[in-house]
């Protein structure tokens, strides 16, 4: 009797065992704001453009603001400010389950404000560190980002991956054929940008 | 030869209609500087539209290189006709005045005066690009800053500001070369008609017609257009793409030289027998 009861309680206490690690891994990442230098590099059919090194700083609940010369291009989700996006948002967090030292959760909006619906985090145990992020969102679809790190909690470099509507010119003469750029059948393109990270400040 | 190559561009630059030509295409081009003055982000709005779904979209779009490099859009019809106007005349017109006999009873060889005409063409040609270039560059850059470019070939290309430049110089050279092409075209049918309003309206037609078909996108169209010489003309763009498809180029030269050399050809074989005793 003694060890059916106990039995009953094994559930509870991985519950109880998640939850502190989602804890723990929502204090790290809660930056209100912070600023860093990126280097962009973008990699989408039907879009050529040199890399370039930009400055981009974030602040609560703002659209970041970006710097550098020339044109920019930095994906809309994806970024090392954004994780506080998540976190600070009315959500309900689901475990999903272990796959060796990897826990996976389900992130699901309660927000009726934000643009992300839902965000499956990979969160090593280890370190506590999110290196894996499928953010679906209301309108941009989805993107899939992949961190790595160096000695900070805030990843060294993401690259990001999404699908994206392919590039439709509507004036003939002030454009030049789209006809070549591959898509899936349903006229969209895989696109990846790969964001590596440097001179990190926490405001 | 160099009194006959002199007395050629001392018609040519006398004639008012001569300056027409320059002064329509400052109007055009500080109209495009208006127009994307006024409407420029909301035009650009419209064609990044699917870009910004999926990127933050920053910087400087709407800016003077951006703004130099739409001026080159007037290589499709503009420029050409407004060239026509003066190179379909050098010939017809000494007829149509009947000068032709004058200058003829001379002791001039009639191959001599064509090619002092076709030089002419070449000066006014070179000399009319150079305009159009300078002004569009000075004007676009003194009323907005320099920038990247956005190119809408082959989906979406940003050429930084730094290499606008060299591309853009390599394009007038190559436009004036394209042109050149169109000028012999219309000076061996202002030569064949000896009147100038046919001349420029046989030269306009070519070039209308050999546009539309190289706009239609169908089949059978599709595998003309390396035997259109304005396709050969608007390569240009090529020198936009962000890796130069130096072979195509070279192609679309070579054809150019072929299209040029044999209109110069048919011009002197014809005005070396015409009779210019009716």
């Amino acid at each position: 009797m003694k060890n059916f009861f106990l039995l009953l309680l094994i559930p509870f206490a991985t519950f109880a065992q998640e939850d502190e690690l989602i804890k723990q891994v929502k204090a790290a990442y809660e930056t209100t704001s912070m600023q860093c230098s990126v280097q962009v590099h973008v990699d989408v059919p039907g879009l050529k453009m040199p890399d370039k090194k930009i400055f981009i700083r974030f602040e609560q609940n703002k659209a970041p603001i970006i710097k550098g010369d020339g044109m920019m291009l930095v994906p809309k989700k994806g970024l090392i400010g954004q994780f506080n996006e998540i976190f600070a948002a009315k959500s309900q967090i689901l475990f999903l389950g272990n796959k060796s030292d990897t826990a996976l959760y389900k992130v699901v909006s309660l927000d009726p404000e934000s643009d992300w619906v839902t965000a499956d985090l990979k969160i090593y145990r280890p370190d506590k560190r999110i290196y894996f992020m499928d953010v679906f969102t209301k309108e941009y679809g989805s993107f899939k980002v992949r961190h790595t790190y160096g000695n900070l909690m805030l990843p060294q470099k993401s690259i990001v991956t999404f699908e994206a509507e392919a590039f439709k010119l509507p004036l003939k003469f002030m454009g030049r054929g789209t006809d070549d750029i591959p898509t899936d059948e349903n006229g969209k393109v895989k696109g990846t940008v790969a964001l590596t990270y440097s001179e990190i400040q926490l405001l | 030869m160099k009194a006959l190559l002199y007395n050629e561009l001392y018609k040519l630059f006398k004639k008012p209609r001569t300056y027409i030509s320059p002064a329509v295409i400052a109007v055009i081009i500080v109209l495009i500087n208006m127009g994307m003055y006024l409407e420029g982000t909301s035009i650009l709005d419209f064609l990044l539209a699917t870009l910004r779904q999926t990127f933050f979209l920053e910087g400087n779009l709407i800016n003077g290189y951006l703004i130099t490099f739409l001026c080159l859009s007037t290589l499709w019809v503009h420029i050409p006709i407004l060239i026509v106007i003066v190179t379909a005349d050098l010939v017809s017109n000494e007829f149509e005045i009947g000068a032709i006999r004058h200058m003829l009873t001379r002791p001039i060889k009639r191959s001599s005066l064509m090619a002092a005409k076709l030089i002419a063409a070449l000066v006014y040609v070179t000399a009319f690009m150079a305009f159009l270039g300078l002004f569009a560059y000075v004007v676009s850059t003194a009323l907005f800053a320099a920038g990247d470019v956005i190119v809408l070939y082959e989906g979406i290309q940003i050429i930084p500001a730094a290499a606008f430049l060299p591309r853009f110089l390599a394009t007038l050279a190559y436009a004036t070369f394209a042109m050149m092409a169109f000028a012999a075209l219309s000076i061996y049918v202002s030569t064949a008609t000896k009147n100038t309003l046919v001349a420029i309206l046989i030269s306009l037609g070519i070039l209308i017609i050999s546009t539309l078909l190289q706009t239609f996108s169908l089949g059978i169209f599709e595998s003309w257009k390396p035997f259109l010489f304005t396709y050969h003309m608007t390569q240009w763009q090529l020198f936009f793409y962000t890796d130069v498809p130096w072979e195509d180029i070279w192609v679309s030269a070579g054809f150019l030289a072929a299209f040029t050399a044999l209109f110069t050809w048919l011009a002197f074989a014809k005005f070396n027998t015409l009779n210019i005793t009716e």
